[in-house]
């Protein structure tokens, strides 16, 4: 299988706390990987350092062989553009992130037309696509039967966070990588979105790198299930093996309570 | 007590009000323009917090304290008077009034856009970087128009305060709308009328202002959703 991402010996932190440390994580394409574990394990700053948006202390990152990043005693040297490849790495976020004052289509065509400098005309096309596939209409019909826009704020969380979804795939990133993208939400619209997540998944096939706490959520989507613990890889298994872990008490203790509740999230 | 009003004599001098008012409003624009263009640099520039911005804000926040801090009138009287002894350099009376203008205005500026950009929440930023914006491109599409919308209110009100600091050119004899009042006044020694004329017409100019400022803060843009 085609490598995607290569960490080596890769250490994050801020000031004197360090997330990772000597972290070693090789991705494969056409992967859908689910990285869970407990909160402030490190998870959400590996997801970020694969972007670039943070840089690691110590270590490298290749993506496709290619290395993208070295770092040496806290001086990270970045050897790619970053914005390109920022571009080609696609990152949704928990809190959606959508700009407020921008339309709907307007949020998902800014990178498609200014970045990757596609036609305004096709770029507001797939936009509409985009919108149609994940079930937001991106225009209000007004009382004088005319359509207007929609902007952000006017929609729910969850079709924010679907519209966020359609922002990111809009720019054909080759992997797209998901912030714990159902935290903000409760868990009848966190498998909504999960619904959404399959579909873009069997139509795009793009390889997926997920944080989330929600091992359901995980189990029904990934290939393969990471779980992590203090800034350490404790499980690494392909998810139909996950019985096999069952034993490992961390993993035990985190996915115990969380059952119940992610249960009824796949439940809806 | 009665005043025997000579309105006449505002009509006979109307060329002259006409030509006052349009010193007025070129002074008012062209600092406008000015000091927004400067205030919106500096502003951005205050902005990016980098060590390597470091003395560049000091410079910044030195031009701030000469050019905001003093009061406008002493600035133009000093460089109308003092520039010429000191660096022997000598600007017209209309070109002191421009710069003056400007450099004030574009103080206030700076301090508004500086606290319009801390007001955009950095996620903002973080969702252009995560689509491969490069910062000169955020800035154009993200930053400036939302330092516009939040900025708008302190913009028009500066504005307006410019129109009227225009009437402190009258001081080194540039001919708009004040020293035209105060012309009139010495050739016919009347001053009720010469005055009552300026004042309506400096209302009616802010008026119109206003009237502008309703109509942009309706439009679509200007409306905040954050």
């Amino acid at each position: 299988m085609q490598e995607l991402f290569r960490l080596e010996d890769v250490t994050v932190g801020f000031g004197s706390h360090e997330v990772l440390r000597g972290f070693n994580l090789t991705i494969y394409d056409k992967e859908r990987v689910a990285i869970c574990g407990p909160s402030g394990t490190g998870k959400s700053t590996l997801l970020r350092c694969l972007n670039l948006l943070e840089h690691i202390r110590d270590g490298c990152i290749y993506f496709r062989g290619e290395k993208i990043i070295e770092a040496h005693a806290g001086t990270a040297k970045v050897l790619v553009n970053e914005n390109q490849h920022r571009a080609r790495v696609g990152i949704v976020f928990q809190q959606y992130n959508l700009w407020p004052n921008k339309t709907i289509i307007d949020n998902i065509t800014e990178g498609p037309i200014y970045v990757a400098g596609v036609t305004r005309k096709a770029a507001v096309a797939r936009a509409k696509e985009l919108c149609a596939m994940v079930d937001v209409n991106p225009f209000a019909t007004a009382q004088n039967g005319h359509s207007a826009p929609k902007y952000p704020p006017q929609l729910s969380g969850g079709q924010q966070q679907r519209v966020a979804l359609a922002r990111a795939v809009a720019m054909d990133p080759q992997v797209l990588l998901l912030d714990e993208i159902t935290s903000a939400l409760d868990p009848p619209l966190a498998a909504e979105i999960l619904q959404y997540l399959k579909k873009i998944n069997e139509t795009f096939h793009i390889p997926l790198v997920l944080v989330t706490h929600h091992v359901e959520f995980a189990k029904s989507l990934a290939s393969r299930l990471i779980f992590m613990k203090d800034g350490r890889v404790v499980v690494d298994t392909p998810v139909d093996e996950i019985e096999r872990f069952a034993k490992n008490t961390d993993f035990q203790r985190y996915l115990e309570p969380m059952t119940a509740d992610a249960e009824q999230a796949t439940r809806g | 007590m009665r005043y025997d009003w000579h309105l006449g004599l505002i009509w006979e001098y109307r060329e002259a009000f006409i030509a006052g008012l349009l010193v007025t409003l070129k002074l008012t624009f062209v600092s406008i323009v000015f000091g927004t263009v400067i205030g919106f640099v500096l502003g951005i520039a205050l902005s990016i917090k980098a060590w390597f911005m470091r003395p560049v804000h000091l410079i910044i926040h030195i031009y701030n304290a000469l050019f905001g801090w003093l009061p406008l009138l002493v600035l133009l009287v000093w460089m109308y008077y003092f520039l010429p002894v000191l660096f022997d350099v000598r600007f017209s009376a209309l070109t002191v009034c421009y710069v003056a203008l400007s450099l004030n205005l574009s103080a206030f500026i700076a301090d508004v856009v500086r606290g319009a950009i801390s007001e955009i929440p950095s996620t903002f930023i973080e969702a252009g970087k995560a689509v491969g914006m490069p910062s000169l491109l955020i800035l154009r599409r993200i930053i400036l128009p939302d330092i516009v919308r939040i900025a708008l209110p302190s913009l028009v009100a500066l504005y307006i305060n410019q129109f009227k600091w225009t009437t402190l050119g009258s001081v080194l004899g540039v001919t708009e709308l004040l020293h035209t009042a105060d012309v009139i006044m010495i050739q016919t020694y009347r001053s009720l009328e010469a005055y009552t004329a300026i004042a309506i017409i400096y209302l009616v100019v802010v008026g119109i202002f206003n009237l502008v400022y309703l109509q942009i803060q309706r439009m679509e843009f200007f409306k905040q959703r954050a």
